[in-house]
């Protein structure tokens, strides 16, 4: 009985390591035009965590609860698969007013892929243009953006989603489609 | 019942091992931001020198892809070329190791020197220092919106806004959708993959197709018909909230966020 009960927790323990191990295979397999996924060796580029304003943190905080699981529309249902695509969310810091960065609101990138997914990805703000927005509003459909990237969203020419039209911030039905074939359930 | 602890913790540690094997492997896989690192490079590529090319920049296979969106959003290239303070044609004579920004993530610029042989609008040098994405920390070089950085040799159409770095004048293109590069006169030109309305109208374009078009908004441009773009324009007051798109609930009401 004792004996049993060892390989029982033994099993128990090393399923859940394989299970850990396995996970981003899980979501493994590539939709839409997803960005890193066309060339799956790719690693992208990647930003830290910084000290948050507080308007950002909270608006950032407010994308991920809100465009992100369940209970906003077209939000994943599914926060065990889709969490860990997206760990971190980082705000950076002022990226001035020229250069190639200065026509960016933000951008994302992800220093994991796994399978043309995503695995442990990143969003910039760029900050120098948060505050040209002056409304906390912007970052949210911005980073509703960048966190659609990391998902494994493109760009497309379309009003009704955040991947196109920053006056959402909210995914579109064509977005939700793609995410739910990649994820699972979306509401 | 001590011998079944010492299973069941050897087995935890297993899994454990397991796991943090994964993270490494991953690590060493992305190159992450442990680990060896590459400087981004200092040496310069020339075109006209047979031993140059861009490979001399790009000292690392990796290569990061990079998307986000532009402070503009243009429906065509009036819009476009009346929002830039020059738009160019030229060829890449070399790549080189730009300003490096950011506090945290940083990148280091591409500062690509163009010789300009037309004019479309504006004004500018015979030679602009043009700045793109070019490296991040570890010295991956950055392909953004679809652009890959450019290399000597190439021949480029660019709309461009024009500021200081380090106290330099460069240019930089106003979206991913602002650069072409002009690789064969029979076929499409290649462009990023921006948003912008303008990628579609323009993407099946050849170069001698985009040049006339580019002369075309100039004219209009002349004939004051289409004002510049402003950064945001595109963007709803910011008092009104976004309308949804049909069959779309309206966007959930704002909760009150903790300070």
């Amino acid at each position: 009985m004792l004996n049993r009960a060892v390989r029982v927790s033994t099993s128990i323990a090393l399923a859940t390591a394989v299970l850990t191990l396995s996970e981003s295979a899980a979501v493994a397999g590539n939709f839409g035009a997803p960005i890193g996924a066309s060339v799956q060796s790719n690693k992208w580029v990647f930003a830290y965590y910084t000290n948050l304003p507080i308007e950002l943190a909270q608006h950032t905080t407010w994308v991920r609860g809100n465009s992100i699981n369940a209970d906003s529309r077209h939000g994943l249902t599914s926060p065990g698969t889709s969490d860990h695509s997206v760990t971190d969310i980082a705000i950076d810091a002022d990226y001035g007013s020229s250069g190639p960065q200065a026509s960016q609101w933000g951008w994302a990138g992800c220093p994991s892929v796994s399978g043309g997914v995503c695995v442990h990805g990143h969003a910039t703000y760029n900050t120098y243009n948060t505050n040209q927005a002056t409304s906390g509003w912007p970052i949210r459909a911005t980073m509703c953006q960048e966190i659609g990237h990391l998902l494994g969203l493109g760009h497309r020419y379309a009003s009704d989603s955040c991947m196109q039209n920053l006056g959402a911030y909210y995914y579109g039905a064509h977005d939700a489609g793609h995410l739910a074939a990649q994820y699972g359930t979306v509401k | 019942m001590p011998s079944s602890r010492r299973v069941l913790s050897s087995a935890l540690f297993t899994g454990a091992v397991l796991v943090l094997s994964a993270c490494g492997a991953q690590a060493a896989r992305t190159g992450s931001n442990t680990g060896d690192r590459t400087s981004p490079p200092s040496e310069v590529a020339s075109s006209g020198q047979a031993s140059a090319s861009s490979d001399v920049v790009s000292k690392s296979s990796k290569k990061l892809q990079l998307a986000g969106p532009s402070v503009y959003r243009f429906d065509d290239l009036t819009d476009m070329l009346a929002t830039a303070n020059a738009v160019v044609e030229g060829e890449v004579l070399s790549v080189s190791r730009g300003v490096t920004k950011g506090q945290h993530a940083k990148y280091t610029n591409r500062n690509v020197l163009l010789k300009v042989t037309t004019l479309y609008s504006g004004t500018a040098p015979d030679t602009i220092t043009v700045s793109e994405w070019g490296w991040d920390e570890n010295g991956d070089e950055i392909t953004a919106d679809g652009w890959e950085g450019s290399k000597p040799g190439d021949r480029l159409l660019l709309y461009l806004a024009k500021g200081e770095e380090d106290g330099a004048t460069v240019y930089w293109a106003l979206n991913a959708n602002a650069q072409f590069l002009l690789a064969d006169e029979s076929k499409p030109v290649k462009t990023g993959n921006g948003p912008d309305a303008v990628g579609e109208k323009v993407k099946a374009l050849n170069p001698a197709a985009l040049r006339k078009a580019t002369v075309d908004a100039k004219k209009e441009v002349d004939a004051k018909k289409t004002p510049p773009r402003k950064p945001g324009d595109y963007l709803p007051s910011v008092s009104t909230d976004p309308t949804p798109p049909p069959g779309v609930a309206s966007n959930p009401a704002l909760p009150d966020m903790p300070k």
